[in-house]
């Protein structure tokens, strides 16, 4: 209820968020933050601006050339370095976990475990690593922010299944020098977390609040991103519709007569990707996997709830008319690779205050994972 | 346009087996790679149909990658689904180095990966613990089949 949890005098627990060009003034639909980060148990600290705010990973990882501080490497009981291959869909990014201080509004975790991508004190990329994904992504250019902060609905980057086993491909390994790597287990606690379930308060998910954009776009948009949900009189679940996520993060999609079932809600995705074949795509160079129709299109899906459905209008615009010096676009859209998803991205998120419970956390609502809106 | 496992149950299964050998590269024999340390412990189910015969690798992780052979016993797609993407090299075989080169880099759309070219499809999509995938030789699919048979 709205009025629930207002006894408690909110901490600050909000940071500001925002839809810009990002480091390389190049990007549409791309949500950044800001993040401070600390040599732990000191107060000798950085400010990392142009963090990208991904509801569709877990974890803070930073890219290396924007940090002037050194952080310590974790290290496992033998004593070996562990470092970490994070793989994307579009590219992997190999480098060390360290271990930071994070500050972020008022919200604080010590010692949190942190990759810091393109270190140069572990310089060899394992060819495993290289062969999971198709290119590497280790620069801010190639990144496309300075780093990001995963705060999707579960809390570990792998979870139990790393905890005793090394999947293949190889996601944590042992280093006895820069160049001599082995998969290794990790234990959960030790795996790089939503950095969120290590805040002392404010623990159990995230609330994104954005407004909404015109169709033809905007510069820029800002919004906020708030700790804990129903942990402070400013994140009181109301009477949102309750999206569940089943174990591995996917919703399910009622669109066009399909039932999608490996859909999903992300703001690191930059628009809605689904299969319509009665929408042209693009014909300009880069543009062909986007949607370009003749004009403005409203579209809607279905989101299959506990019980029953609930409908999501949305419209798509042409990739190629997106103004020159907008970096928000409520109707960017492409075509989805896979036959079963549905990807609800960042315009989702335009009009919208977005909760992602954590799994296993508890709200006044439910339990996570799941998503309301 | 999404009918999961429609191929398999609308086509006459001519033979269902488990074994502990398995294989998924792309373009090569369906026996060629059963040493590959990733799928050492993987169980597989074979499925024959009309022109094809499907593998179906469950990896120890819970990712299952499915293999399409030819009568010939050449792999001409593969597919996956779950919480780790393959080694791609390994799946994709000859074609990693086209696909990678192919693949748009520094873009901000992480979580799809789109490459079509006449010889070869490669369409990657999902997030972090949940990925799916789909590979294939358009020039080699059989007759009758249709990139919409392979899930």
């Amino acid at each position: 209820m709205s009025s629930g949890g207002g006894s408690v005098a909110p901490t600050n627990n909000v940071v500001d968020v925002a839809v810009t060009g990002g480091p390389n003034s190049n990007n549409v639909n791309v949500l950044y933050t800001t993040v401070m980060v600390c040599l732990p148990g000191t107060s000798t600290c950085q400010t990392i601006d142009n963090i990208q705010v991904d509801t569709g990973s877990y974890g803070l990882r930073i890219l290396a050339p924007v940090l002037t501080l050194t952080f310590p490497v974790a290290t496992l009981s033998n004593g070996s370095a562990l470092v970490e291959c994070t793989s994307f869909v579009d590219g992997y990014s190999w480098g060390p976990v360290t271990l930071a201080d994070v500050k972020v509004s008022g919200e604080t975790a010590s010692s949190v475990p942190v990759q810091i991508i393109g270190d140069s004190r572990y310089p060899t990329v394992p060819t495993d690593c290289s062969n999971s994904a198709p290119t590497p992504e280790d620069t801010v250019a190639t990144f496309g922010a300075n780093g990001i902060i995963g705060i999707g609905p579960f809390a570990q980057d792998c979870g139990d299944y790393c905890a005793s086993n090394v999947p293949e491909p190889i996601v944590y390994y042992a280093c006895t020098t820069e160049s001599n790597c082995e998969g290794t287990t990790v234990a959960v606690t030790d795996q790089v977390p939503n950095p969120v379930t290590l805040f002392a308060t404010d623990n159990n998910g995230t609330i994104i609040t954005l407004p909404s954009v015109a169709t033809a776009g905007a510069a820029t948009v800002s919004g906020s991103l708030i700790f804990g949900i129903d942990t402070e009189s400013n994140n009181a679940s109301g009477t949102e519709t309750v999206v569940p996520i089943d174990t591995s993060g996917y919703l399910t999609t009622i669109f066009s007569g399909n039932t999608l079932t490996e859909s999903f809600i992300d703001s690191g995705s930059n628009g809605y990707f689904f299969a319509d074949s009665s929408l042209s795509t693009c014909t300009q160079s880069g543009f062909t996997d986007f949607y370009c129709p003749a004009s403005t299109t409203s579209l809607s899906g279905e989101m299959q709830l506990a019980s029953g459905t609930s409908t999501v209008d949305y419209e798509i615009g042409s990739a190629e008319q997106i103004e020159a010096s907008f970096y928000a676009f409520p109707g960017l859209g492409g075509t989805n690779p896979t036959a079963g998803s549905f990807d609800w991205g960042l315009p989702f998120f335009y009009g919208r205050r977005v909760a992602i419970a954590i799994q296993g956390y508890a709200t006044s609502v439910g339990t996570g994972p799941y998503i309301a809106f | 346009m999404r009918q999961k496992y429609a191929g398999l149950a609308g086509a006459a299964v001519l033979a269902a087996l488990w074994s502990c050998v398995a294989s998924a590269t792309l373009g090569q024999q369906e026996s060629s790679i059963g040493a590959e340390p990733q799928l050492a412990n993987a169980s597989i189910k074979e499925t024959a149909l009309g022109s094809y015969r499907v593998h179906e690798i469950l990896q120890p992780s819970g990712t299952v990658i499915r293999e399409y052979a030819g009568l010939d016993g050449k792999v001409f797609a593969v597919t996956w689904h779950g919480p780790f993407s393959p080694n791609l090299r390994q799946t994709l075989g000859s074609y990693f180095d086209q696909y990678a080169a192919a693949a748009p880099a520094g873009r901000q759309d992480r979580n799809h990966v789109q490459v079509r070219a006449s010889n070869l499809v490669v369409q990657v999509g999902g997030h972090m613990r949940a990925y799916s995938g789909r590979a294939y030789l358009p020039q080699a699919l059989p007759n009758g089949v249709t990139a919409g048979d392979l899930e």
